[in-house]
């Protein structure tokens, strides 16, 4: 299966754009969307054949430490190419009622809970971060600057 | 379990020693930088989901610095410390 690399779409959401810009389907709705955090390992783990939340391979971030997938408001695609998306405000994750282990990946997904939401895009921290009991996790708006910000591009 | 109706009430996080929720936990005064992003006790929340596996409820908040947060809540730290507005 192919490992995901930073940025790079989900084959669901990779399947959703091309039937949406092929005019084989209606886009889907919009909706919001949510990033959650994985501690799987940064290289060979995370596939993109994974289509929910409920893969293996995502390793998501329990709930019972306080944990929960936050809502991520995103940019419109820019005028460019390669067009880009990213986040449009900052993300803080906890706080954690305990240490939840170590944040690898930021996955984004279609609902705040429950493995059957489907996952779209898989961003690599720029460094793993492992918050203590108490601690709050914040990841930077993006600014569509490379290394600033969860960006995706097709 | 918290009922799945409760979704989109306001609570407040009333925590009897004033404790915000991340230091409660810590069991220690957070550090600064944390304390800033903590749930304050007196603090208002909404149910915003109840989670689909774990079926404990998360909550809607702003933090200190006005950004929109969800935390998940244990089902008895949630009857125990946040009271129906």
């Amino acid at each position: 299966m192919p490992a995901l690399s930073a940025g790079q779409l989900f084959q669901y959401a990779e399947q959703q754009a091309l039937n949406a810009v092929f005019l084989k389907t209606q886009s889907p709705a919009a909706a919001s969307v949510y990033q959650a955090l994985s501690s799987a390992a940064t290289s060979g783990a995370l596939q993109s054949t994974a289509t929910t939340m409920a893969d293996a391979s995502i390793s998501e971030f329990a709930t019972a430490s306080g944990y929960a997938r936050q809502a991520m408001a995103v940019v419109a695609a820019t005028s460019a190419s390669p067009s880009l998306i990213y986040n449009s405000g900052a993300l803080t994750w906890g706080p954690f009622t305990s240490a939840p282990g170590t944040a690898n990946w930021a996955v984004t997904c279609t609902a705040v809970s429950g493995t059957s939401a489907n996952t779209i895009a898989a961003f690599l921290l720029a460094t793993a971060r492992t918050p203590l009991t108490g601690d709050s996790l914040q990841a930077a708006a993006g600014t569509g600057s490379a290394g600033v910000g969860f960006i995706a591009q097709v | 379990v918290v009922a799945k109706s409760l979704v989109g009430r306001t609570f407040t996080y009333n925590h009897g020693e004033g404790l915000g929720f991340g230091e409660h936990h810590a069991g220690k005064p957070l550090i600064a930088e944390m304390r800033d992003m903590d749930l304050p006790s007196g603090a208002k929340v909404t149910l915003f989901a109840i989670d689909e596996d774990s079926k404990d409820p998360v909550i809607q908040w702003e933090d200190s610095t006005g950004q929109g947060r969800l935390t998940t809540v244990g089902e008895d730290f949630f009857n125990h410390f946040f009271v129906a507005v």
